[in-house]
């Protein structure tokens, strides 16, 4: 009865440790698309966007919600700054984008420079 | 008294009703390990299927990001400005989804790079029989990729744009 009981537990704590690789495994997933996601955004506003528009972004951050591998509701955020005299006057851009629907700190960060 | 030698009092063994619930405790334990050892296989299985395709996804992104960004808008002559498909043709080289002959075709599963057009037999499978849509978009200064990758037990799509860096 007590190897019994020895043998369910091991093999209870296997099939646990095995779930949280699959879950692990998950939210690797989503943090890929996320990079790809959070590296489109940064891609709109250096290339596709007039310097002007994103001037007018500057302390107006803008929240976009997306759906990742179809499923969620993620926030995409964008954040530019005035940088100072000491950085040539360029608009710091920072995206962050969130990809794990229980933990808000999850997110990818992207930062980058665009000149004047 | 003594029966063959042996007391009745200390004689071994067991009865029956203490083999039927020794055979049914062991029963159980394993059903109950079986059915955990399936589990794990199943999701073993799912967590190959799911690492292999983020592989995949990470290989095709790269090497059409490097592609791309490296490229000149004249240099792409497939799909046309404004126009989508499932090839992208950058001087003599290529990315096409393709049948398992590797011809070009979009209902085919394979992503598959050609270095040169022109040399037959150099072809690179990048995504190997998973692919289960795959669109380039030509936005003249961009080129959008969209596709879907799918396995047994796993689905993964990514959406994105590319500027062509030579052009801006």
């Amino acid at each position: 009865m007590l190897a019994s009981v020895i043998l369910a537990i091991l093999a209870l704590a296997g099939a646990a440790f095995v779930y949280r690789s699959r879950a692990d495994i998950a939210l690797q997933k989503n943090r890929r698309v996320a990079i790809e996601l959070a590296n489109a955004r940064l891609e709109e506003l250096m290339y596709d966007w007039p310097l002007a528009d994103v001037t007018s972004m500057v302390g107006s951050p803008t929240n976009q919600f997306l759906t990742i591998n179809g499923l969620g509701n993620y926030r995409r955020r964008t954040l530019v700054y005035q940088t100072g005299a000491g950085h040539d006057e360029c608009l710091r851009i920072i995206v962050r984008m969130r990809y794990n629907s229980r933990s808000n700190s999850d997110e990818v960060r992207f930062e980058t420079l665009r000149g004047r | 008294m003594r029966l063959h030698g042996i007391a009745p009092a200390s004689r071994g063994g067991v009865t029956i009703i203490e083999l039927l619930i020794a055979m049914l405790s062991a029963s159980i334990l394993a059903i109950t390990a079986g059915i955990i050892l399936v589990f794990c296989f199943r999701t073993l299985r799912a967590n190959g299927d799911a690492v292999g395709l983020q592989r995949d996804v990470d290989i095709t992104t790269r090497t059409l990001y490097r592609a791309i960004r490296t490229t000149r808008r004249t240099e792409v002559s497939a799909p046309a400005a404004g126009a989508s498909g499932a090839q992208l043709t950058i001087n003599n080289r290529s990315f096409f989804r393709a049948t398992a002959a590797h011809v070009a075709d979009v209902n085919g599963a394979y992503l598959i790079y050609d270095p040169n057009l022109t040399v037959a037999g150099d072809e690179q499978v990048m995504v190997d029989g998973s692919v289960q849509s795959f669109v380039f978009r030509n936005n003249t200064y961009s080129i959008g990729i969209a596709f879907t990758l799918q396995e047994e037990n796993d689905t993964i799509s990514v959406d994105t744009d590319i500027h062509m860096r030579n052009e801006i």
